[in-house]
């Protein structure tokens, strides 16, 4: 039994609470002349995210953590135009694909580990084709083809 | 005089223990049986080298199922992308982890 609210899954979709800082943390830098500890206010944020920690990871109850990458939405005009350029470590996913209710894309380049408690509702998982993409895309972003 | 036996799977291959391999004269590695031919290969060990070049057919192979993604590593990202991506790099810079 586990003891997290969702047993991630690689491949899945999840609504997470994501922290979040309320401001850009530049921001904060670039406002203050003091030396040391900065303080800034941490909120979290629902918001979609892609699982892509391996099965083992996912599995283990003692392991707290999984590697997850953001899911933004974007306009049905802006996926037309990413496919078209098909940057290496972009993914792409249409409604279709991931039972979000709009066209997404994410950066597998901008990788975040959240603790496996603050994932929740599971949204839906890719198909076998979108999978492998995402395989590939990965070894991609990681520079694992370049040697 | 202690004689040792070598009991021999279906497998083609099979790994030999490295004590019984040094007892027999043997070096350590993997003991290729050919089937009706009465003899015995022994490979070495596999070497770093020997890593470099597995892993050298393991990115060709993954770069042919990019190839099959119409992915290419140069870098096409335009203006028209970055008006795009710009805005959710906005809220990405402001996501962290809680490792």
């Amino acid at each position: 039994m586990s003891p997290y609210p969702a047993t991630p899954r690689r491949g899945h979709l999840y609504w997470a609470q994501v922290p979040f800082l309320p401001e850009h943390p530049l921001d904060v830098l670039r406002r203050t002349s003091v030396l040391g500890e900065v303080r800034v206010a941490l909120t979290f944020k629902t918001r979609p995210v892609l699982v892509v920690q391996n099965h083992r990871d996912n599995d283990q109850p003692a392991y707290p953590f999984v590697l997850v990458a953001a899911v933004h939405s974007i306009k049905p005009g802006e996926l037309e135009k990413l496919r078209r350029i098909n940057h290496p470590t972009d993914f792409l996913l249409s409604p279709e694909e991931c039972g979000l209710k709009r066209p997404s894309i994410v950066f597998l380049n901008q990788l975040l580990t959240i603790h496996k408690n603050l994932l929740q509702d599971h949204i839906g998982s890719l198909p076998s084709a979108k999978q492998a993409e995402l395989n590939v895309k990965l070894a991609l972003a990681l520079d694992l083809l370049e040697s | 005089m202690i004689g040792y036996t070598l009991r021999l799977s279906d497998e083609p291959v099979v790994a030999l223990p490295t004590d019984l391999a040094r007892q027999a004269g043997l070096q350590e590695g993997i003991v290729q049986v050919t089937l009706g031919d009465h003899s015995l290969t022994v490979t070495p060990p596999p070497t770093e080298t020997d890593y470099a070049a597995r892993w050298k057919a393991m990115a060709m192979t993954l770069r042919e199922q990019a190839a099959q993604f119409n992915v290419t590593l140069e870098d096409r990202r335009d203006a028209s992308y970055w008006e795009i991506v710009n805005p959710l790099f906005e809220e990405a810079d402001r996501m962290i982890g809680s490792a």
